[in-house]
């Protein structure tokens, strides 16, 4: 049979293939989607100004592949699946992307789970762009509009401009993972020269970088001198956003590609009233930004689940019935990716992981508290007496934060009611001893009765009375 | 709209803000002649209130909902009157959420003007008790700009515009849009467990039960008569069966005793099986002797 030694020679080649794939992205990727790096990027000047920025992704171990816009050869699938992990679009300098990088195929990408970095730049954003942007409630200004602030600018390359915006690092937010605020860089304002765009309000979007009060975009060619009809005005303005789909793939906009250069990465910036020179965190804040949309950090995974009941001592682990009123333990198991390692994975202060205890509605919503750290993991524990309602029921945990992956696990349990032999015995019911009593005196009196009408004697004179009946 | 809290205003912001303050000698952007009048469609304009860069207003200023605020102003860079690029009239309330309107200048004679009615504002903002007005200047170049703080409005509301500012909040947060947060916590609210009443109470009428034994066997022993004098007669004629079948029938009430408190329903049936016969043989024996001692007349 030829053909099915063929067969079988094929998927052994392709299992010996898929292994050595697999061996390859441990052994290089610090992303989770994998090392393959498509950017889109026109002309080689351009590469040589990035030359930082594509360096320090390299060291980080990602296969660089650059491609002109329009060419034909791109191609983002093969066969249907992925043939990159992660994308980087940079603004092209012509007016379009070509015909393999329409929305509707960078939309199909993210449904499949690859991660893009989208880039774009004041003049040179296509509409193809705003179209997609559109698509993920991400309003982008036309062409043109152009981002001052005269009050936080860098005195040293935009003096009379004021376009070199300094803007200050995410600050920590005690509700959120913070990703993007690391506290062992030395600087902490970001110089950013580019335009803003304004959010939805879907909970899948979430801002990065926050625009100042007092910057503002405006249309360089219309209102270049006096700002009558500013597009977007102070913090509704979003510099950098993210977007985490449903499946956990990420697009992060940045209103700039700039700040990813050489020439930002080395700037040295002096405030307006200031008279000192700092560095900015561009480089910092860029390894933060690729980490993050290529799956570095903020990856959350669920390593075990146990459910048992409090007080048995050998009671078995999730167990698929209980009965109303057991008390129980819920345990979930978190780790989370943190640059090249799976680390214990910790809740922000004012954020609460919790436990529904559901049957259509929650009878129960409960903060999991961590009882046990491992080396990779953390465990988070609640307890608590089921309901009294008999039914299907559902241990959920539905933790969907900004920007870490989405934990929804659900486990359903029956509920049963009381068996007949598992209630209040009556004599611990001090309401029925009255009716014990009751039935004692008829057993009693029952018993006594038989004994006097086997052995009673009749007496004289009572006698007549007794037989005429 | 995404309306934004704007509370976060940077390091940076306040160090310009404190700088173009300490500094304002040295040259900013500014203005003068600052007037304010409320005036409501087709009266004329009450007496306009005057403020500058330095002095605000001092009592905040009623918006109700037909009249419109008028500030004008005159821009100035440092001394002469020029237009900056950047002329905003900030609405902002305690929380920091903010709105912008750019004031119309006439050239660079630096006459400003801006107009502020109900239906400028959006709905968060216009739902506050109280706005506060600031006014922002910069421009390119090396003059600093400025924001001054003017003065403050509180929009006035009646109960039927309220209800329709609550629903329009509503859909310009997006209708049924979701947040990723911490949700509150339930707790199950068990039903009540039944109660009994006083133990004090149960064990007055237990003891009323019991004593209704004790009266029973008065009344048989007592006063009816009732004795066991026939026992040694029963025993003598019948030795066995007697004690058999009154011992069965305790018998029987322990199987119910035992049935009641550990047994199942088989092990009772049991144990009723064996006792049973028992009972059933020995009674009649008994029985008979019972009907013997009658028809002697003994009974």
């Amino acid at each position: 049979m030829r053909f099915a030694t063929n067969r079988a020679m094929t998927s052994r080649l392709y299992t010996i293939a898929c292994a050595f794939g697999l061996f390859a992205s441990l052994a290089s990727a610090a992303s989770l989607t994998g090392p393959r790096l498509l950017v889109v990027l026109e002309g080689q000047d351009e590469k040589a100004n990035y030359s930082q920025f594509f360096g320090d992704l390299e060291e980080r171990g990602y296969q660089l592949k650059f491609e002109s816009p329009k060419s034909e050869s791109l191609s983002l699938f093969t066969h249907g699946e992925r043939e990159y992990d992660n994308v980087i679009l940079f603004p092209p300098k012509s007016k379009g992307y070509g015909p393999n990088l329409t929305p509707q195929l960078l939309l199909q990408f993210a449904n499949q789970a690859g991660n893009l970095l989208l880039l774009t730049s004041p003049s040179s954003t296509p509409e193809q762009t705003r179209e997609f942007a559109r698509e993920l409630e991400i309003s982008l200004p036309p062409r043109d509009f152009s981002l001052v602030d005269h009050f936080n600018y860098d005195t040293l390359s935009a003096p009379s401009k004021h376009d070199v915006v300094l803007v200050p690092r995410p600050k920590a937010s005690s509700s959120t993972q913070n990703y993007f605020s690391d506290s062992d860089s030395k600087s902490d304002v970001i110089a950013f020269r580019g335009v803003g765009h304004t959010l939805g309000n879907g909970p899948l979007l979430n801002p990065i970088l926050t625009a100042g009060r007092t910057s503002y975009a405006y249309d360089t060619k219309e209102d270049a001198t006096y700002a009558e009809d500013p597009w977007s005005v102070g913090s509704q303005l979003h510099l950098v956003s993210a977007l985490q789909a449903r499946n956990n793939a990420r697009i992060t906009v940045s209103g700039s590609a700039e700040i990813f250069s050489d020439e930002f990465f080395g700037m040295k910036v002096k405030a307006q009233g200031s008279n000192k020179k700092v560095e900015v965190a561009n480089r910092v804040f860029a390894k933060e930004v690729t980490g993050w949309t290529f799956k570095e950090t903020g990856v959350v995974k669920v390593v075990g689940i146990r459910h048992y009941l409090t007080s048995g001592v050998d009671a078995p682990i999730n167990p698929s019935m209980y009965r109303i009123k057991n008390h129980v333990t819920f345990e979930i198991e978190l780790s989370e990716y943190s640059n090249d390692q799976w680390n214990p994975y910790l809740v922000p202060s004012d954020d609460a992981l919790q436990l529904e205890f559901t049957m259509l509605d929650p009878y129960y919503r409960l903060p999991l508290l961590p009882s046990t750290f491992s080396l990779n993991s953390t465990t988070f524990t609640t307890s608590f007496k089921i309901p009294d309602q008999h039914g299907v029921f559902a241990f959920r945990v539905n933790y969907k934060r900004p920007f870490i992956t989405n934990v929804d696990e659900k486990y359903t349990v029956t509920v049963r009611h009381f068996a007949h032999d598992e209630y209040t015995r009556s004599w611990d019911i001090s309401g029925a001893w009255v009716w014990m009593a009751g039935i004692a005196v008829t057993v009693a009196g029952w018993v006594a009765f038989c004994a006097v009408w086997l052995w009673s004697a009749p007496v004289a004179g009572k006698s007549k009375g007794k037989k005429s009946q | 709209m995404r309306l934004t809290i704007a509370s976060d205003m940077s390091f940076w912001t306040f160090l310009a803000l404190s700088f173009s303050t300490l500094a304002a000698a040295a040259g900013t952007w500014t203005f003068e002649n600052g007037k304010a009048s409320v005036s409501a469609k087709g009266s004329p304009s009450t007496e306009s209130m005057s403020f500058s860069a330095t002095k605000p207003l001092t009592s905040p200023l009623t918006l109700s909902a037909r009249e419109t605020l008028r500030l004008t102003f005159t821009l100035k860079d440092d001394a002469k009157t020029a237009r900056p690029h950047q002329a905003f009239l900030l609405v902002s309330d305690d929380t920091g959420l903010e709105t912008f309107f750019p004031l119309s200048v006439k050239g660079e004679s630096g006459k400003a003007k801006v107009e502020l009615s109900h239906k400028d504002l959006p709905a968060h903002l216009l739902s506050a008790d109280k706005l506060s007005l600031s006014i922002a200047l910069g421009s390119f170049g090396s003059t600093p700009g400025s924001i001054v703080k003017i003065g403050t409005v509180q929009p006035a509301l009646d109960a039927a515009a309220k209800v329709l500012l609550e629903q329009q909040k509503v859909k310009d947060l997006g209708e049924g849009a979701i947040v990723y947060k911490a949700k509150t916590y339930i707790q199950h609210t068990f039903r009540e467990d039944p109660t009994s009443p006083p133990v004090a109470i149960t064990l007055v009428f237990t003891a009323a039960v019991l004593t209704s034994l004790l009266g029973l066997f008065i009344a048989w022993f007592g006063i009816l008569g009732a004795n066991l004098n026939h026992l040694p007669k029963a025993l003598g004629s019948a030795p066995i069966s007697h004690p058999l079948f009154f011992g069965s029938l305790v018998a029987l009430e322990g199987i119910f005793f035992m049935y009641y408190t550990q047994w199942n329903l088989f092990q009772t049936l049991g144990a009723m099986g064996v006792v049973g016969p028992i009972s059933l043989f020995s009674g009649s024996r008994a029985l008979r002797e019972v009907r013997a001692r009658r028809e002697r007349g003994e009974r």
